[in-house]
């Protein structure tokens, strides 16, 4: 029968390697030869790539914050932490799913403290470059973090920023300061439902709308994304 | 979108940006921690593995590009390797029979994965060829980390004969996934 296994059969055994079952020895001596091997670490990588569809069944389980800060402890010790990221001009030139990646990096104010998970993701535009914001909001603080990339309100002016949750009117998140990168508290009632929600960008006077509903055009939109 | 993000900060890990590291940790620790403990079920080893797991990651980010592949699979793996290899140096092991068999009931979870999307419906349908028992097994080994003769426990079989059994599997796995 052609189905017969036979021990020297590599393919198979890179995927008993990927599924963990063989002996220690055994693992060891597989493990062994992947550094050498070109052909087996390819082999490895399809059946990992072929058993990523079991993936799924891992549930998400949040590690304390003490396991955070031992591995930053762990490989960096108390080194001080570098700025240069900071720097917008570098901004500019990176594609957006660098920037929307990064955007959570300069949210994080001290690089690699304990910080919350961002649970949502969004980038804000529009068809003029008014305002550009990467946006990464955390549903467990009710905290949006924004980095801005682009764009400055006028003189006497404010950027408000809204929330468009199913068919409702858009509900104000407030104004948005006018720093480089920052936090917005969202109101309670409105921490669950804005996971997924439209986010927008209006130009208001100084202070934000006075009627509650936006009044300026609206500059910058983007959907929330859960990630 | 989440998997352009992942990558986007793994080649930032690559060049040595630990904010980008910090914001990788952040995005994907409780999916690589839900790794660890699954297969090791004893929560402070499973703290220590997946501390272990973002050393490592921090050290072959770079090695990422070129692997090629979905960049959540690539730090499953990493977290699964690691797992297991902890698990496996452990003198007895730590296994209840009871929750053995709940798993191999269950179709993939509802969960919408980051992970899972990646290469679903060709192993899928391979998985479906496999007689019901062997699907199992070859689910219950990827996901819990049993070993041989944990499974042949399980499935109340000799060792080696489940190997056989495994192997044959494995194989027309293969052969599904090829053709």
């Amino acid at each position: 029968m052609s189905k017969q296994p036979r021990d020297d059969d590599d393919g198979v055994l890179a995927a008993e390697y990927v599924l963990g079952v063989l002996t220690p020895g055994d693992r060891n001596a597989f493990a062994a030869r992947l550094g050498g091997e070109a052909a087996l670490r390819a082999l490895v990588r399809v059946w990992e790539q072929n058993f990523a569809a079991f993936n799924g069944e891992y549930e998400s389980v949040n590690p304390p914050a003490a396991v955070r800060n031992a591995l930053h402890e762990k490989l960096f010790g108390g080194e001080a932490k570098a700025g240069f990221w900071q720097s917008l001009g570098f901004w500019r030139n990176l594609s957006f799913a660098t920037l929307a990646a990064l955007a959570l990096t300069i949210a994080v104010p001290y690089a690699f403290k304990p910080a919350p998970q961002a649970t949502s993701i969004a980038e804000l535009s529009g068809e003029t470059k008014a305002v550009k914001l990467a946006v990464s909001y955390d549903v467990a603080s009710a905290t949006l973090r924004y980095t801005r990339v682009e764009g400055q309100a006028a003189e006497g002016r404010d950027f408000e920023l809204w929330a468009v949750i199913g068919k409702d009117a858009p509900v104000s998140l407030g104004v948005i300061p006018a720093s480089a990168s920052g936090t917005i508290k969202v109101p309670s009632q409105l921490a669950a439902k804005i996971s997924d929600a439209v986010l927008a960008i209006s130009d208001e006077p100084k202070g934000g709308s006075p009627t509650g509903k936006a009044t300026g055009a609206v500059l910058s939109v983007g959907k929330l994304t859960p990630i | 979108m989440a998997t352009d993000q992942i990558s986007a900060l793994l080649s930032q890990v690559g060049l040595g940006n630990r904010p980008a590291f910090g914001s990788l940790y952040d995005m994907t620790s409780a999916k690589l921690f839900g790794v660890c403990l699954r297969i090791l079920r004893d929560r402070a080893e499973a703290e220590d593995a997946v501390q272990e797991v973002y050393i490592k990651i921090w050290h072959n980010a770079k090695s990422f590009q070129q692997a090629g592949a979905s960049p959540m699979s690539w730090l499953i793996a990493i977290a699964r390797n690691q797992s297991i290899d902890k698990l496996r140096s452990r003198r007895a092991p730590a296994v209840e029979l009871d929750d053995a068999f709940e798993v191999m009931d269950n179709a993939p979870g509802p969960e919408a994965s980051l992970a899972a999307k990646d290469e679903k419906s060709k192993i899928d349908l391979c998985i479906d060829t496999l007689s019901k028992d062997r699907a199992a097994a070859v689910r219950a080994a990827y996901v819990e980390g049993y070993s041989y003769l944990e499974l042949a426990t399980r499935f109340q079989l000799p060792l080696n004969t489940l190997r056989t059994w495994l192997r044959r599997s494995l194989i027309s796995l293969r052969e599904c996934l090829e053709s």
